[in-house]
């Protein structure tokens, strides 16, 4: 039950309506009948076992704790919103929530509802009231007003909430709740027909709020609450954006084999290898002599940004056939690079025709390869490991240039073929700290979009004579 | 609530639509309207809602709300005559040789500025978590956090918080959630808001003019103690006085904020709120939650309805949950708070910050204690409505933080 009080230790009992929770987008209204059971693709639960359990239980199709399972929960005023049987478009939770707030509802207070539609925004009004409140709500159509009525009723509510069937465009609300409403909502193709009424209706100070989906339905509404001595008249809209949170790993740019001292986590291999470390050091000016070899040592990319998809080597095109010009083109491409390194590629610049032909095959096999294992953007809440640039395995390079000049092709042990092999380069450890596995947020391609505009107002209070 | 203002009410001035301002109605306390000042106690039997404007001579006056197309006068006519200074800036308007050539931008530009000279009004609005939120908002956001009305809200509605719940807040806001949790109880369930001593003070609540009955259900308290009722009904709590004499924050329980701590038990807000002299309250505060006989800093504590003043331990003992400490890591709150919350009971959780909060989720994730988590970004937006001129408002919208929410389940 939403009310009476919720008391913190109460179990199922017969009768009582729980939300029955399957999956994260899949929950069920329920009343619970220990002579029955409830079936799902999960299995056939019998609701005896339900009775006497504390809301909040984990219950199975089986006995003994197997097979499929689901959750029971207490019905809130949110869970409802997602359960009830929908016949009108209903309001949601961001609309909900500051039409409570925003009619200043508390305790005891009175508030008008016109239309009812599905009930969605009621049961939260009528929370927000309390049993010593009071909602008023009216529905035009018959036959949803009598569907509003048996589920208020399921819902325990309906001594808060006062369901009638009513046309309050052509009516107006009844004159015996005159000067009665601390708030009224209006939900209705022509809301400023019942400013009026609504005047009428609303205590002195009261709160007003209609929700449209049209900007020229506010306009109207607008003009109307000036006209009856409202004031603090405002319009506004709210959305909420969902996210999906998943855990990713991102990379330094630098491949594992390029630089073996750096690969993974590990700080212990690390250690272990800081020998390693020395012995595949800085390229010596002989091996970066080579102006493929010293670009490609760079990851390919001009600077060294994070691995991220489709960001991979833009600029591939551009190196490749920028090798074999001027040296202006070299220049551009130092900015990555220690001035040594500089100095000789500039130098062999001219000679770099049938480097940059290997370069470029070599940027395109691993363009390639990046494509096959993109991740699948509908992976949740599983790890997702971009891929390394894919690298030679084995063959040491003793000196580059003569490398570079060989076929690209070699084979490595398993017989696979493999490009050539870069001299390797240090990861710093303040970009290492960067990199690696972290959590991250993204908008889910769901969110809800726009629904309407509410606009809020108070009605005026007359000049009291204080002496 | 009453609807008119009372002596020691705060009061809420919503200068000419333009600025919010907390008044306290106090013998000493004074009202700022645009340039003039008046007494605060002016404003008494003024009902919430009214228009006032301060008069030439110094004397506060109720005025009606005027529709601009006032008859057109003199402007010391039309002051003496008390039609209020929309009058003077609509014959100002039709007296300006200018006026009429202005595109209706300029026009409504001219008749702001007249206004902030000739008219200068303020609405009286009550307090409530709604005009609280957007005062505080306006005025210091980082006091609060960058807590906008919108995440105040859905905290609220996420949460389940209502008459029938027994709420647990975690307030580190300065008191405004634990206020509009009050406000949305209404004294018939209990409010316990923890804090850790650093962050104790709950000012705010004093801003929402409680009745009796709804200030006796918010129950403020230290961590650390709250801790230590979790399997201790209060009765059992230890008084030793010696070591509390001894201990600067007064429960033999080491705070670790001792530094900042105030050492003090319980604090029912509504009261105003002396600074606390570690030394002399260190005895008198080492009750527990509820005590059962009246002490000096007790005297102003009554007996509620709930839980909390049967002195029972307070494990899985509450239905709703919020959370709004920023300076706090979700997951080392939810550690705290998680053995008090009964299972099915509703959470929500702010941050204005998204990555502690995507971290938090994906912990609860792993960990399977909660379901229908969500995860949110709020997004809000007002608009201009007047004919041929309706767009959004020019401000830009700022920030309102993130809400995480979901509902925990029994192990």
């Amino acid at each position: 039950m939403v009310l009476p009080p919720a008391k913190p230790h109460s179990n199922i009992q017969e009768g009582d309506l729980v939300v029955v929770y399957e999956r994260f987008d899949s929950m069920k209204q329920v009343v619970v009948k220990s002579s029955a059971l409830f079936g799902n693709r999960f299995g056939n639960f019998r609701m005896q076992a339900w009775i006497g359990k504390p809301f909040g239980t984990k219950v199975y199709a089986k006995e003994g704790g197997q097979g499929g399972w689901v959750y029971l929960l207490r019905p809130t005023a949110e869970l409802w919103t997602q359960v009830l049987k929908h016949r009108t478009q209903i309001l949601y939770a961001a609309d909900i929530s500051m039409v409570c707030i925003f009619l200043e509802l508390k305790p005891g207070s009175t508030v008008l509802e016109s239309g009812t539609g599905s009930g969605s925004l009621t049961t939260s009004l009528a929370r927000a009231v309390g049993p010593e409140g009071a909602v008023h709500t009216f529905e035009f159509h018959e036959q949803r007003c009598q569907a509003a009525a048996e589920d208020f009723q399921q819902l325990g509510l309906d001594s808060t909430v006062h369901l009638k069937q009513r046309d309050i465009e052509g009516q107006g609300f009844p004159a015996e709740l005159a000067g009665q409403a601390d708030a009224v909502f209006l939900d209705l193709p022509g809301p400023w027909k019942v400013v009026s009424s609504a005047a009428q209706t609303l205590k002195p100070n009261g709160r007003f709020c209609s929700f449209s989906p049209c900007i020229e339905q506010v306009q109207q509404t607008c003009l109307a609450l000036g006209g009856h001595g409202f004031h603090s008249i405002r319009t506004m809209e709210c959305l909420l954006r969902p996210h999906e949170v998943r855990s990713i790993t991102l990379g330094s740019g630098i491949p594992e084999a390029n630089s073996p001292h750096n690969a993974g986590q590990n700080k212990k291999r690390k250690r272990n290898d800081g020998r390693a470390a020395n012995q595949t050091a800085q390229p010596t000016p002989a091996t970066v002599a080579s102006p493929a070899a010293s670009l490609a040592a760079n990851g390919g990319n001009l600077s060294t940004p994070p691995l991220d998809q489709g960001n991979m080597m833009p600029s591939a095109p551009t190196i490749a056939n920028s090798i074999p010009a001027a040296t202006p083109a070299a220049t551009s491409i130092t900015h990555a690079m220690d001035t040594a390194a500089a100095d000789a590629t500039a130098a062999r610049g001219a000679a770099g025709v049938g480097t940059g032909g290997i370069l470029q095959q070599a940027f395109q096999q691993q363009q390639q390869q990046h494509s096959l294992e993109q991740p699948s953007s509908s992976a949740r809440a599983e790890s997702i490991s971009l891929p390394d640039i894919p690298t030679a395995a084995s063959s040491q390079i003793a000196n580059g240039e003569r490398q570079a000049a060989q076929s690209p092709c070699s084979l490595n042990e398993q017989g696979k073929k493999i490009g050539p092999r870069w001299p390797p380069i240090d990861v710093p450890e303040e970009v290492q700290s960067k990199c690696g596995h972290m959590v991250v947020a993204q908008p889910s391609n769901d969110a809800r979009g726009h629904t309407g505009y509410l606009t809020f107002a108070s009605k005026g209070v007359p000049v009291t004579d204080v002496s | 609530m009453s609807t008119s203002v009372r002596e020691g009410d705060f009061v809420i001035l919503d200068v000419n639509g333009e600025k919010l301002s907390f008044v306290q109605v106090t013998p000493k306390g004074k009202a700022r309207i645009g340039k003039g000042f008046v007494p605060a106690t002016a404003l008494v039997g003024l009902p919430y809602g009214c228009l006032v404007e301060i008069l030439e001579h110094g004397e506060l006056q109720q005025v009606a709300r005027c529709v601009p197309e006032q008859a057109e006068a003199p402007i010391a006519e039309l002051r003496s005559s008390g039609q209020g200074g929309q009058a003077i800036v609509a014959a100002l308007a039709s007296n300006s040789a200018t006026y009429a050539s202005k595109t209706e931008f300029s026009q409504e530009k001219y008749r702001r500025k007249k206004s902030r000279k000739y008219c200068v009004q303020a609405t009286l609005v009550q307090p409530t978590a709604r005009s609280i939120c957007e005062g505080l908002f306006a005025k210091a956001p980082m006091k609060i956090g960058h807590l906008r009305v919108d995440a105040l809200a859905l905290l609220l509605s996420f949460a389940d918080i209502g008459p029938h719940s027994q709420a647990l807040v975690w307030d580190g806001v300065g008191g405004l959630v634990t206020g509009a949790v009050g406000e949305r109880m209404g004294g018939h369930g209990d409010v316990c808001s923890v804090y850790t001593g650093r962050n104790g003070n709950q000012d705010s609540t004093r801003l929402f003019n409680f009745p009796d009955h709804v200030r006796k259900s918010i129950h403020t308290c230290q961590l650390v103690e709250m801790q230590h009722r979790l399997d201790t009904p209060a009765a059992q709590q230890p008084v030793n006085t010696s070591q509390a004499e001894q201990l600067p924050n007064g429960h033999g329980i080491p705070d670790p904020d001792a530094a900042q701590s105030d050492g003090i038990a319980m604090e029912v807000d509504g009261a105003p709120m002396p600074m606390p002299s570690n030394n002399t309250r260190a005895a008198a505060e080492v009750a527990p939650i509820t005590s059962s006989k009246p002490q000096p800093a007790d005297a102003r504590r009554q007996s509620g309805t709930g839980c909390l003043n049967k002195g029972q331990p307070l494990r899985s003992s509450f239905t709703s949950c919020i959370i709004a400490a920023p300076a706090v890591s979700p997951g080392a709150a939810w550690h705290w708070l998680r053995p008090f919350l009964a299972p099915s009971a509703s959470f929500a959780i702010f941050s204005p910050h998204m990555q502690p909060l995507a971290e938090f989720m994906q912990t609860l994730q792993h960990t399977k204690e909660a379901v229908a988590v969500q995860l949110h970004d709020i997004w809000w937006r007002e608009y201009q409505v007047l004919p041929f001129r309706t767009h959004p408002e020019m401000n830009a919208a700022e920030p309102g933080g993130y809400v995480l929410a979901g509902i925990k389940i029994g192990s």
